[in-house]
Order: C-alpha cells, then structure tokens, then sequence
C-alpha cells in the first residue's frame, strides 16, 4: 500500500468516524477516546503542569467534543478541530486555576536542582530502563516540565504542539488560529528561552 | 551569508523544513562560524530532549469516568433534541402562519367592510340601486268605477294581504293572511289589485325579479270614499 493509499485511507476512516459520531454512536466516541485522550491529556498537562487539572481539562475537552460535533462540517482536520478545543478547554482550566488556587505545586522563582548532573548530551532511555535510567527519564521530564511552565503561555503552547506532540507549522496556526509567520516567531522565542533555562540538559558541542 | 540571516532560518533547518537551497547555505555558514554551530547544537539537542520526555498516560478511570458523563448527557440530547425539532417546525411554518393570518385579517376587515358599508358615490334617491335587493313597491293607486264600494264598507276591519308581483309589475296572485274571506270581498280585492293597483317590482342589483309584498288595506268611509294602503 503506497502512502497515498494510506493517507487515503484515513481520511476515509475519519469521515466514517465523524459520520458515526454525528449520529451519536457511543462506540464511535470510545473510540474517539481511545484514538485522542492521550494526545490531549499530555497537552493539557504540558500547559497547566498538574494531573489533575489536566485530568478536568480532558474530561471538559471531550463533552464539548460531544456536544459540538454535530456542528463539525470538516473544514478544517478533526485533529485540529479537537485540538482547537482542548487549548481552548485548557486556557479556561488555566485561567480559572491562576484565579481560584493561588497555591502551585511548581514554584517559578525557586532554581531548578538536579540530583545527577550531565555533561553529555541528552541520552535516551533503553528500551529496558534500569532503575537509574528511569529516574533520570523522570528527572529530566520534571525539568523540562518546570522549564515549560515559566514559559509565557503563547510561546509554552506553540512549543508543546510542536516539539511535544509533533504537530507542523500549519496545523498548529490551523489550531490557535494564528499565522504561519506567528507560529514561526513564537516557537523561535520560545525555543531559545526554553534552551536558555535547560542550558544543563542542551550541549552547544558536537 | 549573515548570521542574523541564518538564525532566521536556524529553526526551519533544525524541523528540516527547509528547501535543499536554502539548507546547502546554511550548511555552508555553520561550517564557518562557530556561534552559529553551538546555536544550532543547542536547538538541536533542545528538540531532541522535547521528544525525548515521556509521554504522561492519562488517569485509568478517565475514560469511564467520560463514558458516564457522556451517556448521562445522552438521554438530556435526546430532550434537547426534540425540543429543538419542535421549535426547528415551529420556525418553518411561522411565516406562512403570520401570512395567512394577516391575509385573513385584511380580507375580513378591509375588504369586506368596504364591500357592505358601500362606497360613497354621491347617490340621489332617483338612482336605481345597484347594490341591493329591493321589494316591491306600490306605484300607483287610483278608484275607478269597477270598484264596488258599498261592498267595501261592510268590511269594518283590516284585510292583510301577501301579494306576488312579476316582474312587469303586475300582480300575479294574492293571499288574504287575515281579515274576512268572503266572495265579495275576494270579488272586490280582485278588481282592486288587478285593475286598481300598479307596483314597481322587486329588484336586484338593479334588474327587476318577481317578488311579494304583504299589504294591510283598510277601508275608511270617508267623504272621498279612499281606500288606505299601509305596504
């Protein structure tokens, strides 16, 4: 099957999917879940930084999901579709949150420790982690987690789709409704601030 | 090429996204300049560690915990459902409804008004109407000599008498309703209508029909010897 095929084929099986959910088939919305939860949890947590805000965030996300897909016409990809919610869904958690629980469970000011310092570059855990492996891998997800959340929110979005959940240029300005050149702009700035606070784990050196 | 330039693209080449022009140029100013590299190292490494974090799996009872929201909102649709259906057929028929409404509205109040009050032409009393039905009147009442009227004056009381009259204006025939019904009083009303009396007939919208008319015809023994007719 060439990729054309494929890619076909999926655009196919979308349609059949939102053809199944517009008629309220509750099969067709597990399967939904199945296919999107994780995606939007890990958004939502990489913005707000709390499981179980994320875990809310999720929940609210899919109802609206629910809710709206009747007025889904196919205008834009579903993805991006349920994308656009779950940033939305998120900023609302995170609007409500800064609002109502003042107390956060990351402080920004305090500096970032590491138990285990690095001197090379960022290796990747094996297939098998050993105890140590996985500490690190949870070390250094912790970090990245506490870059991220001093980030501003424009720029940690626009880094989460694209670094995080692999999303292109124009999906992401599909999704925030922005353009290209803003995507652009904001992953750079982003970027180069997230790199300048994880300057421990990111080796200028070959 | 200038280094502000090559940042510029320094983000495209790290996603690979560049075109192979474009990427042989910046290829060409990272081999020359040296904080150029380190940048793209950095961005590089930086991406390599983003993808490297691992992935968070959502809470186990997340999913179940959907499903019940969602099927608990289930039987709500199928409420909001059918009230927006209702409201959906409601909306459709309004116009039509609103109009017919209206028309009736207009048809009763200002045109059939003005059809029975009738427009205002500046009508004198000679005109002939032309818009009603009218009765027979009479026209002309004289006393000749066939009219016996020492038979009438035995008749002290009122005769009531429904008379049909043709369309010429002739009498046709007549009922005596009340008073006496004797053959001289027969005799005498018979020569009285037939050669005594002439109508104007009845009309309708102006062309003349057959019509009746009821008469009370009284005798009053006067000087003139008149007989009264109250129509």
């Amino acid at each position: 099957m060439s990729n054309f095929e494929i890619g076909f084929d999926f655009i196919e099986n979308e349609v059949a999917l939102v053809d199944r959910l517009q008629v309220g088939s509750e099969e067709a919305f597990e399967t939904l879940m199945h296919l999107y939860k994780a995606p939007v949890y890990n958004i939502a947590y990489r913005i707000l930084g709390d499981p179980c805000e994320a875990a809310d965030a999720v929940q609210e996300t899919f109802m609206k999901i629910y809710k709206g897909i009747r007025n889904f016409r196919g205008e834009s990809g579903l993805k991006t579709w349920i994308y656009k919610i779950a940033i939305a869904e998120t900023l609302n958690r995170q609007r409500w949150w800064k609002r109502w629980r003042r107390k956060v469970t990351l402080s920004l000011d305090e500096p970032i420790r590491f138990t285990q310092e690095y001197s090379g570059p960022m290796e990747l855990p094996d297939s098998q982690p050993g105890p140590e492996a996985c500490l690190a891998a949870r070390e250094t997800e912790q970090a990245v987690q506490k870059a991220l959340s001093t980030l501003s929110l424009d720029f940690r979005i626009v880094v989460v789709l694209r670094d995080i959940e692999g999303l292109s240029y124009e999906e992401i300005a599909e999704t925030l409704r922005i353009s290209l050149g803003t995507v652009k702009s904001r992953l750079w700035r982003g970027r180069v601030e997230l790199k300048n606070k994880l300057h421990d784990f990111v080796n200028g050196h070959r | 090429m200038e280094c502000k330039e090559t940042l510029k693209l320094l983000n495209a080449y790290v996603d690979e996204l560049l075109s192979w022009k474009e990427n042989e140029v910046v290829d060409r100013h990272l081999k020359a300049c040296s904080d150029c590299d380190c940048e793209y190292h950095q961005l590089k490494s930086l991406k390599q560690l983003m993808s490297s974090v691992q992935r968070r799996e959502p809470p186990q009872d997340l999913a179940l915990r959907m499903k019940i929201k969602a099927s608990k909102r289930n039987g709500n649709v199928m409420l909001q459902r059918a009230s927006s259906k209702l409201q959906d057929f409601l909306r459709a028929i309004a116009i039509p409804a609103f109009s017919g409404v209206a028309l009736t509205f207009l048809f009763f109040v200002v045109l059939l008004s003005t059809f029975f009050t009738g427009a205002n032409l500046n009508a004198s009393d000679k005109d002939i109407p032309l818009t009603l039905v009218t009765e027979p009147r009479v026209r002309s009442l004289y006393m000749s000599q066939f009219v016996q009227l020492q038979d009438f004056v035995s008749v002290r009381e009122p005769i009531t008498v429904e008379t049909y009259v043709g369309i010429d204006g002739r009498i046709i025939s007549y009922k005596i309703l009340n008073g006496p019904q004797d053959r001289a009083t027969i005799r005498s009303l018979d020569q009285f209508f037939f050669f005594e009396v002439s109508f104007d007939p009845a009309t309708s919208f102006g062309r003349p029909i057959s019509g009746k008319i009821v008469l009370s015809l009284m005798f009053f023994p006067t000087t003139n010897n008149k007989i009264d007719v109250i129509g």
